[in-house]
């Protein structure tokens, strides 16, 4: 018995991240593609000093919220249960990230052109993490439409890093770029399958 | 953390043969938890008597697996609370968990594969 098989009702659950600047569509995408409304946690993290004034050698300290997105898909048929975690992207995140990134099939990184750079902590920390994943544009009504090429150089990506383009507030298309991000950690797994010879001897 | 100030939890059997679960005073978890980790209430919980936080816990997972994830939004407790709340469920088998005991490798690409089949029915 392989050992994914599903026994009773267990699930083998696997996690996906959204990852994006503020605004950019991840709570919409969750939502889009998800089998429940999509849930927020809601972590208050108490940073430290760092960057903040000093009062008397004492440290000061500064609270924030951080809202998680949570949604789920089922697939009972397949013993399968997808995990979808819409993250913030800021940089003063990235502990949180760890704990997200860490066994997940992949990221989304959500992009939107007007703030491109808002793209560039994720796409740094999933590269050095060496978590596949790949660039989704949502193309918000209006905006200025640049192709893949032009995003692909100004983010800087690495040839075999995929980019497209999504409307995140359907969820045949985020079904797409669900899939597409599945397929490019599937290449990733085997990089070196033998292609079939193409002459016999 | 808002379970720090409690005793440690106890189970031990009051009036009659339903154990008394007591919530903890722990801020650790004793299971290998994480955010993904899907629990399910157990045929033994339902003969328990928990303590109000567990209780709500457990009747969440009542219906199949759930996650911690989704746990914690529901119950709107930081993840780490709900950690050791389940740690505590799992300890007196209130809970099980509910996934496959070896370590799924998200780079397999056969588990891929599945997802990938999977998603073509959505
Ligand atoms: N026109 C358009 N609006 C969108 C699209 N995706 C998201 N929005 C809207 O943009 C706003 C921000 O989206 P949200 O999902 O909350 O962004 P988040 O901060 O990344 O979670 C919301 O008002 C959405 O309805 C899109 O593809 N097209
Ligand atoms: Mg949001």
């Amino acid at each position: 018995m392989s050992p994914y098989a599903p026994s009773d009702d267990a699930l083998t659950p696997l996690k996906i991240v959204i990852a994006g600047g503020f605004g950019v569509g991840k709570t919409t995408m969750v939502g889009a593609v998800s089998e429940i409304e999509p849930l927020s946690t809601e972590e208050t993290l108490t940073i430290a000093s760092a960057g903040l004034d000093r009062l008397d050698g004492i440290d000061c300290k500064a609270t924030t919220t951080v809202t998680m997105d949570f949604g789920r898909i089922t697939f009972p048929a397949h013993g399968l249960v997808l995990l979808l975690f819409g993250t913030p992207g800021q940089e003063r995140f990235w502990f949180m990230w760890d704990d997200l990134a860490h066994g997940a099939v992949g990221a989304i990184v959500l992009v939107d052109t007007r703030r491109l750079q808002d793209a560039f902590p994720a796409v740094e920390f999933f590269e050095r993490r060496a978590t596949p994943f790949l660039i989704a544009v949502n193309h918000f009504d209006g905006t200025h439409r640049y192709t893949p090429l032009e995003v692909r150089e100004a983010l800087g990506l690495r040839a075999d890093t995929p980019v497209l383009t999504c409307d995140a507030r359907s969820r045949e298309s985020a079904r797409a770029v669900l899939t597409a991000l599945v397929g490019h950690a599937q290449r990733l797994a085997v990089p070196h399958r033998p292609l079939p010879s193409a002459s016999p001897a | 953390m808002r379970t720090g100030d409690r005793t440690p939890w106890v189970v031990e059997p009051v009036s009659g043969p339903r154990p008394y679960v007591v919530t903890g005073g722990r801020t650790h978890s004793t299971h290998d938890l994480d955010l993904a980790s899907l629990v399910k209430a157990s045929q033994a919980g339902r003969g328990m008597e928990l303590e109000s936080e567990h209780e709500l816990a457990f009747r969440l997972c009542l219906h199949g697996p759930v996650s911690v994830a989704e746990l914690a939004a529901r119950m709107r407790l930081p993840v780490q609370v709900v950690k050791v709340l389940l740690s505590d469920l799992l300890s007196a088998g209130a809970m099980v968990p509910a996934m496959p005991t070896v370590t799924v490798n998200p780079a397999d690409p056969e588990i891929l594969e599945r997802v990938l089949v999977a998603l073509r029915t959505l």
